[in-house]
């Protein structure tokens, strides 16, 4: 026990006998200069792109984008996909220009500063109704270009545009049905007409071919019924409304271009025309249901 | 019966004898009465001398330190309360004491040095001692002294001296002043914006070490990122930055590649010491540089450097 207290004495001594000592801390700080990031090796996926009627086509860009203070640093990547000879300077049209962000591809880009570079990948939705700019179109001298644009919180420098070709693509929907109703054997529709709406869906302005069939191409009906068939030339269009049954012009077997008619590419709203047509029934030898096929042929 | 005359006792000679003796026992009369009052007055004066001779001086006693404290350890960059205790009784009764006068200083220096804050402190009443108590003969005053932090370590005594207009009996008590090895520093040590790949130059960012202990003090340095020991000067927005970068001089303007790198573990400046300080504060000068790496860092860098006085 008295070893115990002496002990802890000697300690208690000790202790006591050491000087205090109290550090201090200060805080360094410095600021690295920005440098922007710049963006490299800008790639379109595909050499042409095939634009899809009446919807949009997604278009890639892919970029390697590097930032000497560290690919964290990069805040955004700005893709503009436009047609090369309109530059890239402008507002989005969806026949020309379009903007789109990119995102960052998973682990590409290593937190802690080691890093400096990193990939991106857009999408954009291309719409069918881009301009094209392969052979044989109204832009075949140019091309579609992708400019990649990173930014930090002082800019960025876009590398080199990659470019492309955009097909043309010559598409034309139209209304589903096109409907008669009852008719009389030996009757027509006289000046009456029964409407059918063609869009344009494709990237240029398109002219319209039409032919028919019952029920097999190149049979030379224009219905089967539930009895007999009517023949071809029964079935006739013209471009104006109201024009008399005798006036039309009747559908062939073979495409035929409806002429004096086109529509346009589409740069606002959609485009459309629309197309007259009239029936004359047999005097005989038909009853029942008919149908049959009026085949639109974009040009 | 007085026979200095002789001369026959006529009628008016002895009227005239006779106006004599009255007048000389009235004088006799008066001169008993002067010497009776001046008695009594001698003794009265006697008295009241001896009364005076028997007023006692207080004395003091039971003097404490911090309650009887082994050791002082005093507060860096500033004052420390050190509380003197102590018991003062005068027979005449406490209300007879009229102050008491409490010296604080190094044993070595003696009572009688001059005040000093290095090594000699005297507080008096009412301001800075109080008396707590006071019943019958006996009064409890506590002193309060604010010692500074350079005052110097060793032993020290405190010297409790009453008064009632005649300084009393003194008490002392002693107690040690440890050693207080301390330092602050300039908050932030700011290299500004600098270019991948750039460094200060001989340009400096200057930290001022003051000495907030009492001791002569050598310094060490060392730093870190976010955390100790790990081997960063400076964590960025983006990436880190080596130990190595940041470098210091004690000498201004050294260029960048002579200033020492600052290292992970706690090294000695060297040829740089800080005195204690006497009078004004004492301090010393770093001079710091850094190196911005050429990749890899962007936006705001923070880290700590530690200061540690030897």
């Amino acid at each position: 026990m008295k070893k115990i207290l002496s002990l802890m004495l000697v300690l208690s001594l000790i202790v006591l006998s050491v000087p205090q000592v109290r550090a201090d801390n200060a805080s360094s700080t410095a600021s690295v200069t920005n440098v922007v990031p710049v963006s490299s090796a800008v790639a379109i996926t595909g050499e042409t792109i095939t634009l899809t009627e009446n919807t949009t086509t997604s278009v890639v860009v892919t970029a390697t984008v590097t930032d000497n203070n560290g690919c964290e640093d990069i805040d955004s990547v700005s893709v503009k996909f436009f047609r090369t000879d309109l530059t890239s300077t402008g507002d989005d049209d969806a026949n020309h220009r379009y903007t789109q962000a990119a995102t960052l591809d998973t682990g590409t880009c290593t937190a802690g500063g080691g890093d400096l570079s990193a990939n991106y990948t857009a999408t954009i939705a291309v719409q069918y109704y881009a301009d094209p700019t392969d052979a044989g179109s109204a832009n075949a001298t140019t091309t579609w270009s992708a400019k990649v644009t990173p930014a930090d919180g002082s800019g960025g420098t876009a590398g080199t545009d990659d470019t492309t070709e955009m097909a043309t693509l010559t598409a034309l929907d139209v209304t589903a049905a096109i409907e008669y109703g009852a008719l009389a054997l030996g009757a027509d529709t006289g000046e009456g007409d029964d409407t059918t709406t063609v869009t344009n869906t494709g990237n240029k302005s398109i002219s319209v071919q039409v032919d028919g069939y019952g029920t097999t191409d190149g049979q030379g009906k224009s219905m089967n019924c539930t009895v007999g068939s009517v023949s071809i030339e029964k079935e006739k269009y013209a471009t104006s409304t109201a024009t008399a049954y005798a006036s039309k012009t009747a559908l062939t077997d073979t495409a035929a271009t409806v002429t004096e008619f086109s529509v346009a590419q589409r740069t606002d709203g959609a485009t459309t025309g629309s197309i007259y047509w009239g029936f004359g029934m047999p005097a005989n030898g038909v009853s029942g249901d008919c149908s049959g096929t009026v085949v639109f042929t974009a040009l | 019966m007085r026979k200095s005359f002789s001369a026959p006792r006529t009628r008016d000679t002895r009227k005239y004898l006779s106006f004599i003796n009255v007048c000389f026992n009235i004088m006799k009369m008066i001169i008993r009465k002067i010497l009776a009052i001046y008695f009594v007055f001698l003794f009265v004066l006697l008295n009241c001398s001896l009364v005076y001779a028997h007023d006692p001086p207080p004395v003091a006693s039971d003097v404490s330190i911090n309650s009887g404290a082994g050791s002082i350890s005093l507060t860096e960059g500033t004052t420390t309360n050190v509380v003197v205790t102590a018991t003062v009784t005068d027979d005449n009764g406490c209300e007879d004491i009229t102050g008491v006068t409490v010296k604080f200083y190094k044993t070595a220096m003696g009572a009688g040095a001059a005040d000093d804050e290095n090594n000699h402190y005297t507080v008096t009443t009412p301001t800075d001692v109080v008396k707590n108590s006071c019943v019958s003969l006996v009064a409890t005053y506590t002193a309060t002294i604010p010692v500074w932090y350079y005052a110097d370590p060793a032993e020290w005594t405190t010297q409790v001296t009453p008064t009632d207009g005649t300084d009393g009996t003194a008490s002392t008590d002693t107690i040690t002043i440890n050693t207080l090895i301390a330092l602050s520093v300039t908050d932030t040590i700011d290299y500004g914006p600098l270019a991948l790949g750039a460094d200060t130059g001989a340009g400096d960012a200057t930290t001022t070490v003051t000495n907030t202990g009492n001791a002569s003090i050598g310094v060490q340095v060392d730093g870190y990122g976010a955390s100790d020991s790990d081997g960063k000067s400076m964590i960025c927005t983006f990436g880190s930055i080596l130990l190595a970068n940041e470098k210091y001089s004690k000498t201004a303007s050294t260029a960048y590649a002579s200033k020492t790198a600052l290292t992970d573990t706690a090294t000695t400046v060297v040829d740089f010491s800080i005195a204690q300080r006497t009078d004004g504060a004492t301090t010393g000068d770093i001079y710091w540089g850094f190196g911005m790496p050429a990749n890899g860092v962007g936006g705001s860098c923070t880290g700590t450097v530690v200061f540690t006085p030897l």
